[in-house]
């Protein structure tokens, strides 16, 4: 299945400035991507910022990338400029079903 | 005089009866102003299967005060009712759950296929009235256990959509009242698609589940399951919505 708009440009800036090839760059945000409970078909700009504040940086140096948190950090600044959407099914239906509660 | 056993069955029963009527109600009258297909399933899916097929199914088996043709017509009445509500079920997981997937579109196309086969089986075979009056026939057995399994697929996708909003949630990425309601629509499902599957295996077996303690101690506790995680979920009280909240402050605040 292919990535949302914001999972491709983050897994693309990532292969940009670091030395990870892009199979590997893909990989590693769609691990994090896990961890964070959000899917590359459906992430938004936003939670995608998140998710390279908070979780990101520990995978990158766990593949010996130098200063994770300093690329990552400056990844996030980036993509909240660019407002890349989402959209998830279940959360947008869950919340109708409450009837605005 | 009803036993404890049957009494404590009737009020779990009757407890899911009652919750799906007014939710499936209120879930309508929700899509109506929503226009969306889910919610139409949803709702669709709570009445049409537990506030009007169950209680069909049970009227048409019990009531032998009756006269016969009548409870032949109650009983098609509630395989087509139970029919539509499966086939809604089907659609509301395929459409919220797996939007993408034609496997999940084909599955549900299947199921609308072999439940129609299901009931050609029983009419060509022992016919309504073995349904009505026995609980009898391959066909008739063959298509409850399609809500059964629709019900558990949907358990198995929203516990596992839980799961993901809930490491969502500890990076502040999800509401927890949405993650909540989630999780309850799950264990309501899985409650209702466990008794719905323990009556089928029993009825397979020659067992007569709804007037045997065991069906009663399988269905008094999870009606009542069923029945109270559907109202959290769709109708919950503004303390129960407090606390939920709080819970999930409490909760950030100590990094779990």
């Amino acid at each position: 299945m292919l990535g949302s708009a914001a999972f491709t440009w983050t897994c693309a800036e990532i292969e940009r400035v670091t030395t990870l090839s892009e199979l590997v760059a893909r990989g590693t945000v769609r691990l994090a991507l896990k961890q964070a409970g959000l899917e590359p078909q459906a992430v938004s700009g936003d939670q995608m910022a998140i998710v390279l504040r908070e979780i990101l940086p520990r995978e990158l140096a766990a593949r010996a990338v130098a200063n994770a948190a300093k690329l990552c950090s400056e990844i996030a600044v980036r993509i909240r400029g660019r407002n890349f959407e989402g959209g998830d099914a279940v959360v947008d239906v869950f919340q109708r079903l409450g009837g605005g509660k | 005089m009803l036993d404890p056993a049957r009494a404590l069955a009737a009020l779990g029963g009757l407890a899911f009866v009652l919750a799906s009527l007014v939710l499936g109600i209120r879930l309508l009258a929700l899509a109506t102003r929503t226009r969306q297909l889910p919610e139409v399933c949803i709702g669709l899916a709570l009445l049409l299967m537990g506030g009007l097929g169950y209680p069909l199914i049970m009227t048409a088996r019990m009531a032998v005060r009756l006269a016969d043709p009548l409870r032949i017509g109650v009983m098609a009445l509630a395989i087509l009712l139970m029919g539509v509500g499966t086939l809604a079920v089907g659609v509301f997981n395929w459409r919220v759950f797996r939007p993408g997937e034609s496997w999940a579109r084909a599955l549900v196309i299947a199921a609308a296929v072999s439940m129609l086969a299901c009931v050609g089986l029983q009419l060509a075979g022992p016919g309504l009235a073995a349904a009505a009056f026995h609980n009898q026939g391959l066909g008739f057995r063959l298509f409850q256990l399609h809500s059964g399994l629709l019900t558990a697929w949907g358990a198995y996708e929203s516990l596992s959509a839980w799961s993901r909003l809930r490491r969502r949630q500890r990076l502040g990425l999800a509401d927890p009242v949405v993650s909540e309601r989630v999780l309850l629509w799950g264990i309501a499902s899985a409650a209702s698609a466990t008794v719905g599957a323990t009556s089928t295996i029993a009825g397979f077996l020659g067992i007569n589940f709804a007037a045997t303690a065991f069906g009663a101690a399988v269905t008094a506790p999870l009606g009542l399951i069923a029945a109270g995680s559907m109202w959290l979920a769709f109708l919950p009280p503004a303390a129960y919505l407090r606390r939920v909240r709080s819970r999930a402050v409490v909760s950030a605040a100590s990094g779990a």
